[in-house]
C-alpha cells in the first residue's frame, strides 16, 4: 500500500516562503494498492495529483470526501480526469438530511461559484452517500464513521487485509470531554483508529491555541498524541497544519511534543506534502 | 465493545454538563448512559450499573399509584418510543432501584442521526412526587 500526501494544510491554501517544506495545499492523500487508487479528500492538493504520473496508474478513481468544508472539496473542479470521457470517477461523502450528495457538491460546482456545472463533467461519475458499515473498493475494505467536527464529518479506515490506515483530518476529539474521555467506547473516532498501522490525524493547534478555539472542530498536538495512544496506533502523522504555522513553528511543535517529550510508543511525524509512505 | 455513534457521544457530553436528568437509550432499548441528575431518580449510579438492559425495568413502571399492574416492558415510554418513532410524553409511577416509589414525567425523544439513522432515544426524566 502506497500512501502519498498531496496536501497537508488545514483551512486555506497557504503558500509562502515559510510553508515550502511542509506544503501549502489543503487536504488530499492518495492510497494506491494493487491497481486500486483511493483519494482521500479533494483539497487543493488534488490538482498536483491530477497533474502527476499517478493519474496514469488507473482509469477508475475513488474519491472519499470527509466533509464539505471548502478546504476539503475546493480541488474537485481542477481534477483533470473529470473531463476525460474514458474515465470513471466515484465520489463518496457524508450523507446529509436535506440534499443528495451531488446536490451538495453542485452548490460549489456550479455558477456563480464555479464556471462549469458538475453535470457537464465528461467522465462517468457516480455518487455514494456514507457511512456504510462495510464498503469494498476493489480488494480494499473501507469503514466510515461520523466523528466530532462541526457538520456531518466522516473518518475513514482502509485495510488491504495486511495493513490498515486511518484518516481523520478534521476531528475535535476532546470537545467538552469529562469522564467519557477514558473510555474507548465513548471516544469519537476510536472505532476507526483502533490498532491502526498508520493514523493521519488532525493536529491543527498547539495547546494554547486550542483553549481559545474550543468547538471549532480541531485537535491540538497533545490531543492527537493522546488519541493515538488510546487507540494503540503504530504510527501517527500530524495533519491539517494550521495556516498560521510556518515550517519552523511546526518543527518547534514537533520538538516540544515529540522529541523532548517522554518517549512515545509509536512514531509521530509531521505530514509533509510530497512524502510517500510504503506499508506492507 | 464497539464505539458509540457520534450522536450518542455528543449527547452524553452535553448531558454531563446539565442538571436536567437525562438518559440515553440505544435502538435495542438498552439504557447506555444516564447523567448524575438522573442517577438520583433511577436510584443507581451509572458507574455502578453500567448499561441497563430493557428487561431490568420489568415490574418497575406503573400507570397509577396503586402499583398493582406493572407496564409491559414494551410500553415503558423510553422503549415504546423506539417503535412509534415520535416524541412520547406522559406521567408514570416508578419503583426505582432503591425501591422508592415516585411519580415521573417522562419525555422520550427519538434520536435520529444524519442520513435518517434510527439510533435510539434521548429521555428526559422529571421527578414530580416521591412516596
Amino acid at each position: 500500500m502506497t500512501i502519498r500526501f498531496w496536501g497537508t494544510r488545514g483551512s486555506i491554501p497557504t503558500f509562502n516562503n515559510d510553508t515550502q517544506s511542509f506544503g501549502g495545499n489543503t487536504s488530499c492523500v492518495s492510497v494506491v494498492d494493487k491497481g486500486v487508487m483511493i483519494i482521500l479528500d479533494a483539497g487543493s492538493g488534488i490538482k498536483n495529483l491530477a497533474d502527476s504520473n499517478y493519474i496514469k496508474l488507473v482509469n477508475e478513481f475513488h474519491i472519499l470526501i470527509t466533509h464539505y468544508h471548502f478546504d476539503h472539496i475546493q480541488g474537485l473542479g481542477f481534477f483533470g480526469p473529470f473531463f476525460n470521457p474514458n474515465i470513471k470517477v466515484n465520489i463518496y461523502g457524508p450523507a446529509s438530511n436535506s440534499d443528495e450528495l451531488i446536490k451538495t457538491l453542485s452548490k460549489y460546482l456550479s455558477p456563480p461559484l464555479f464556471p462549469v456545472r458538475i453535470k457537464d463533467f465528461n467522465a462517468e461519475n457516480f455518487f455514494y452517500a456514507l457511512p456504510k458499515r462495510t464498503l469494498k473498493i476493489g480488494h480494499l475494505d473501507i469503514e466510515s464513521f461520523f466523528v466530532c467536527h462541526p457538520g456531518p464529518t466522516l473518518g475513514y479506515r482502509i485495510s488491504n487485509g495486511t495493513s490498515t490506515i486511518t484518516y481523520i483530518p478534521d476531528h475535535e476529539v476532546a470537545l467538552g470531554l469529562r469522564s467519557a474521555s477514558t473510555s474507548n467506547e465513548w471516544t469519537s473516532g476510536y472505532e476507526l483508529a483502533r490498532k491502526t498501522d498508520l493514523l493521519i490525524h488532525d493536529a491543527q493547534y498547539d495547546q494554547d491555541q486550542y483553549t481559545s478555539k474550543v468547538g471549532w472542530g480541531h485537535s491540538s498536538f497533545p490531543q492527537a498524541i493522546q488519541f493515538a495512544k488510546q487507540c494503540q496506533a503504530k504510527r501517527l502523522y500530524f495533519f491539517h497544519h494550521d495556516p498560521m504555522h510556518s515550517d519552523q513553528r511546526l518543527q518547534e511543535l514537533h520538538k516540544i511534543y515529540v522529541k523532548d517529550a517522554p518517549e512515545l510508543p509509536f512514531e509521530a511525524i509531521l505530514a509533509r506534502e510530497g512524502d510517500t509512505i510504503e506499508l506492507d | 465493545m464497539p464505539a458509540q455513534e457520534i450522536e450518542f457521544i455528543l449527547s452524553r457530553q452535553l448531558a454531563e454538563y446539565l442538571s436536567t436528568p437525562i438518559a440515553l437509550v440505544d435502538h435495542d432499548g438498552k439504557m447506555i448512559y444516564y447523567n448524575e441528575s438522573a442517577e438520583h431518580i433511577l436510584g443507581k449510579r451509572f458507574n455502578e450499573s453500567g448499561d441497563i438492559e430493557s428487561r431490568e425495568w420489568d415490574n418497575r413502571f406503573f400507570n397509577d399509584e396503586s402499583f398493582n399492574a406493572s407496564l409491559n416492558v414494551l410500553d415503558i415510554p423510553f422503549i415504546k418510543v423506539l417503535s412509534v418513532r415520535h416524541i412520547i410524553q406522559g406521567e408514570f409511577w416508578m419503583r426505582n432501584f432503591e425501591e422508592i416509589n415516585q411519580k415521573l414525567l417522562i419525555v422520550s425523544v427519538p434520536l435520529v442521526g444524519m442520513a435518517q439513522r434510527e439510533l435510539g432515544a434521548i429521555v428526559y426524566l422529571n421527578l414530580l412526587q416521591r412516596k
